[in-house]
């Protein structure tokens, strides 16, 4: 059972089946459906007064439209069949995001929102599958992540008021979801000449930095290359997106370590590794991250950046929050 | 366009279509302002202008309910209501910004709609109600789902409306009808057609110039001769002088005791807010809405308010010599004016006692003295009776009615007004007779020994064609009021009368069946089926059938709304499942991650003998449910194929 997932890269993740996921559906009306219920009696009490057969039979097309708009609606979120769910790693702070594919009951299902307790409304149309595209119906669902750990968003509610917005019919999901937050980078402290000693303590003849790495070659762009060692040369000349690749002299290995950073909270400490994880990873330097009772690397690229981060991500955690 | 701008148009559409009905009643600055206020706030959207702010739309509300009220006067009644509205929507486009402003917009588009039922209740303004429901629905739609497109939109306002019409039909006729009204009906101003309960000269041809139906008339049987379709409505017995009043209001029970001929007849009345019913010359008995005057008018015992049917039975040739209920008042005059009438009158009296000889001279002296018979009479000085008999000589049949009881009582001959219509037009499609203001009447009785009242119009002395054709025949072209200049229309006429007449007839059909259903009607429509108010079993057996009618329309619906998608037919998949269970069954399962490709490969490895099947069927397969369709004959090659192949182990 995939109980969580630690992404190295995007995965989709397969939920249950769709029968199992229509449970409960609810019915009520909207604010506007009791408005236009006060309305509909104001109506009937005029048709009354002035014996008015065209007016009973407006109110009573009215009241009977709503009324036939409940079945309408709630067809339109029955049968929503959420296929696949990824999400990727965040900071903390900043909004965790999960990508559904879903695909529509047995007709279209339109202007359907899907929002996660405390997070933004993402609303949406369900359309045929139009091709292979696993773009068609992809749902993005942003939440806050506000602390670092394995963030659990909580029953995915999905509602809708269509046609009329005078009822709303809505459930929850309790999916299986997390997503990793990383602590918040805290910068400012990854500076050869300033840093604490033992955060380079190592034993290379060169000096690491970014004056001193020897450029190797260009290869493609991948997505997670930095910024800065994009060949915008190259690209200008139609060559596409390529990446600047940079050897470190071999030896040159960083560690980043917990036991010397001068700070008592763990939190920020956390942050200050992180931050220097990152730099690390941008500078394309070898670098080993040490932390309490545990060491990984020393090793380079976004694998290793991305465990490094988990592994502070979930650092210091009760075990049934991870 | 920004996407809240997007919702601009179509909701100034919805209240547009809603405010038609109404749209020429209303006074003419309120018109101004809704097209100025929506024309700025198209003009906003296009050019991206700032919305106007909060500040002014405040003053602007302010002045149009300020200028709704100086319109209105201090009476809140249907006119002010109606201008409230108007106003509202004008403004309330102009803060349109968030869900809830055009949410409630479209609600006030609703109330427009049902406002502008309360004008008229025909079938053309329902058929329009249904239009501006299906619009309002749509943009009510648009709102609730801003993407997707137009044409889904229209069709599932269509469709929500077609689902809801059964339902809106049981609510119709099941629901619960009061008898009378909740709070009252505010009186409403002018506008009103009609007669007044007193009558002097310029009345009548004041109604004339109206083309408005008074009623329509559906005879059992035929129709009888237009001489006879004298409608009786009020009676005038009081003269002051300058004006004729209706007198004293005496209750009797039933008409004439002697009569030949009952012809019997439903009259459908259109509202004209007194209690007047009319009748023909002489109604047996009253209809149960009435009662019956000693006059042997009818009277409604409420006003009538909205388009009433009631049936009468009529003498065409009747006697009430038995009838003394009269008698004080026909006979009296004022005691002074208009000497030269009685001067003129007293001389016929005194020549002869006979009656009729004395009617023949009042009627002989209006043919001889070239009476004209226009619908504008000169005015008419002090001693109006001498001045219309000896100095203008014009008039209309009020005058001669009016003229001619004078004369009448001045020669001691028991005489009174009637007032009503006469004639109507037929209309062939349904074997009934429009009756319009412009049919409107005025002619004399006068009371004879041994014969009763007796009908004597002086008109005819003047103008026969009246009675025998109608007005159209009787006056002159350039009197001829706008809307009867259908003269004009030439060989097209005759076409428009015959849609008229045609219209006319699915209209009456639509007020008797449709606008008459009130309380009375479900009454007899709830006995008919068996549920009798008196019993308490009445009201259970009234719930359980409304709950039972609207519960099977529900039911209905929710299987064809909510059916699942496995009960749609797939032929096409279901002859490939058949296909895989046959191989499925000797041992050579699909697996969920195998194409149909990979599995007809699997199979072709395991199983050699039925590879070239296999693939035939796997490659039809594939065309048919991811190509184009294939070849018409493709599915049934794939049905025999799947249903012939043969595993054996």
């Amino acid at each position: 059972m995939m109980k969580r997932f630690f992404l190295k890269k995007f995965f989709w993740k397969t939920t249950p089946s769709p029968r199992a996921l229509r449970k409960k559906i609810y019915i009520l009306p909207t604010r506007y459906g009791l408005l236009f219920l006060i309305i509909l009696v104001a109506m009937l009490a005029g048709s009354a007064n002035y014996n008015n057969n065209l007016g009973f039979l407006l109110t009573f097309l009215l009241g009977s439209m709503a009324f036939i708009s409940v079945l309408h609606t709630f067809r339109n979120i029955s049968g929503i069949q959420i296929v696949s769910v990824r999400t990727k790693p965040v900071f903390a702070n900043q909004k965790a995001v999960f990508e559904f594919i879903v695909r529509m009951g047995a007709t279209p299902q339109l202007a359907i929102s899907f929002r996660f307790p405390g997070g933004e409304t993402t609303r949406g149309d369900i359309l045929p599958d139009k091709g292979n595209s696993v773009r068609d119906n992809l749902v993005s669902v942003r939440v806050m992540a506000e602390q670092r750990g394995i963030f659990r968003p909580g029953p995915l509610h999905i509602s809708t008021e269509y046609p009329l917005g005078l009822f709303r019919s809505w459930y929850r999901l309790y999916l299986d979801l997390e997503c990793t937050v990383y602590p918040r980078p805290f910068s400012g402290f990854f500076d050869p000449v300033n840093a604490d000693s033992s955060a380079y303590d190592n034993d290379t003849e060169n000096e690491a930095g970014p004056g001193v790495d020897d450029f190797k070659g260009l290869k493609a762009y991948q997505p997670g290359d930095p910024l800065q060692h994009i060949s915008w040369k190259a690209f200008s000349r139609g060559q596409g997106l390529l990446t600047k690749e940079f050897v470190t002299h071999s030896g040159s290995s960083v560690v980043l370590d917990w036991y010397a950073l001068k700070d008592s909270d763990t939190e920020r400490k956390l942050s200050k590794l992180c931050d220097m994880v990152l730099k690390a990873n941008r500078l394309n330097l070898e670098y080993e991250l040490r932390l309490p009772g545990k060491t990984i690397g020393p090793d380079k690229g976004e694998a290793h950046k991305h465990n490094c981060l988990k592994s502070m991500a979930i650092f210091a955690l009760p075990p049934e929050d991870v | 366009m920004k996407t809240s701008d997007r919702y601009v148009p179509p909701i100034l559409m919805t209240l547009f279509v809603a405010m038609v009905p109404f749209v020429f009643r209303l006074p003419f600055w309120i018109i101004l302002w809704c097209l100025f206020l929506w024309g700025y706030i198209l003009l906003t959207v296009k050019y991206a202008w700032p919305w106007p702010k909060k500040q002014i739309r405040l003053l602007l509300t302010l002045c149009g309910f300020a200028g709704v009220l100086l319109d209105a006067g201090y009476v809140f009644g249907g006119d002010a209501y109606v201008g409230v509205l108007s106003v509202m929507a004008g403004l309330k486009p102009l803060e349109m910004r968030s869900h809830r402003d055009r949410m409630i917009t479209v609600f006030i588009a609703y109330f427009i709609i049902i406002t502008g039922l309360f004008e008229s209740e025909s079938l053309a303004i329902t058929i329009y109600m249904f239009l501006s429901v299906f619009v309002t629905t749509a943009v009510l739609i648009h709102i609730n789902h801003p993407g997707g497109q137009l044409k889904a939109k229209l069709r599932l306002s269509a469709l929500i409306i077609m689902q809801a019409i059964p339902l809106m039909i049981v609510l119709f006729f099941l629901f619960p009808r009061i008898h009378g009204s909740l709070w009252g009906i505010p009186i409403q101003g002018s506008g009103k057609t009609g007669f007044t309960d007193s009558l002097s000269p310029g009345n009548i041809s004041d109604l004339v110039r109206s083309h408005k139906t008074a009623f329509r008339a559906e005879f059992e049987e035929s129709i009888p001769e237009r001489y006879l379709l004298y409608w009786r409505g009020i009676v005038f017995e009081y003269f002051d002088g300058m004006r004729w009043h209706q007198g004293k209001k005496i209750p009797t029970a039933a008409g004439p005791e002697h009569g030949k001929g009952p012809v019997g007849y439903s009259i459908t009345l259109e509202p004209h807010h007194q209690k007047w019913l009319f009748a023909l010359d002489m109604p047996l008995s009253p209809p149960p809405i009435g009662r019956m005057l000693h006059d042997y008018t009818l009277v409604s015992i409420r006003k009538v308010r909205q388009k009433i049917r009631y049936q009468l039975k009529s003498y065409t040739s009747y006697n009430t010599a038995s009838d003394t209920t009269w008698k004080h008042q026909v006979m009296e005059l004022p005691d002074r004016g208009n000497p030269k009438a009685r001067e003129l009158a007293q001389k016929w009296a005194d020549d002869t006692d006979n009656a009729w000889q004395i009617i023949d001279s009042a009627l002989t002296f209006f043919r001889k003295n070239k009476f004209i018979y226009t619908l504008r009479p000169p005015l008419l000085r002090k001693d109006s009776i001498d001045d219309f008999l000896f100095r203008t000589q014009k008039g209309y049949c009020e005058h001669y009615a009016s003229a001619f009881v004078f004369l009448m009582r001045a020669a001691n001959i028991p005489s009174r007004i009637v007032g009503g219509y006469l004639g109507g037009q037929v209309n062939p499609y349904g074997n009934y007779l429009i009756v319009r203001q412009s049919d409107a009447h005025a002619w004399a009785e006068v009371w004879l020994d041994k014969k009763g009242w007796v009908r004597v119009d002086p008109t005819s002395a003047v103008a026969p064609e009246r009675i025998e054709s109608g007005i159209e025949e009787v006056l002159s072209l350039e009197e001829i009021p706008d809307f009867l200049s259908l003269k004009q229309l030439g060989p097209f006429a005759e076409y428009w009368k015959k849609i008229q007449l045609g219209w006319d007839v699915v209209n009456t059909q639509w007020d008797i069946w449709f606008v008459g259903y009130s309380s009375d009607q479900q009454k007899t429509l709830l006995s008919k089926i068996g549920i009798k108010n008196g019993h308490w079993k009445g009201p259970v057996k009234w719930i359980l059938l409304s709950v039972g009618m609207i519960s099977v329309f529900v039911f209905l619906f929710s299987i064809r709304i909510l059916k699942k998608p496995s009960a749609k037919k797939d032929l096409v998949q279901q002859f490939y499942n058949e296909f895989c269970e046959k191989f499925a069954r000797v041992g050579i399962p699909r697996r969920p991650d195998q194409g149909p490709s990979d599995y007809a490969k699997m199979i072709g490895t395991l199983r050699q003998d039925l590879k070239a099947s296999v693939n035939e069927i796997t490659e039809l397969y594939i065309s048919l449910r991811y190509g184009h369709g294939g070849e018409p004959d493709d599915l049934k090659r794939f049905k025999s194929l799947v249903k012939k192949i043969r595993i054996e182990n």
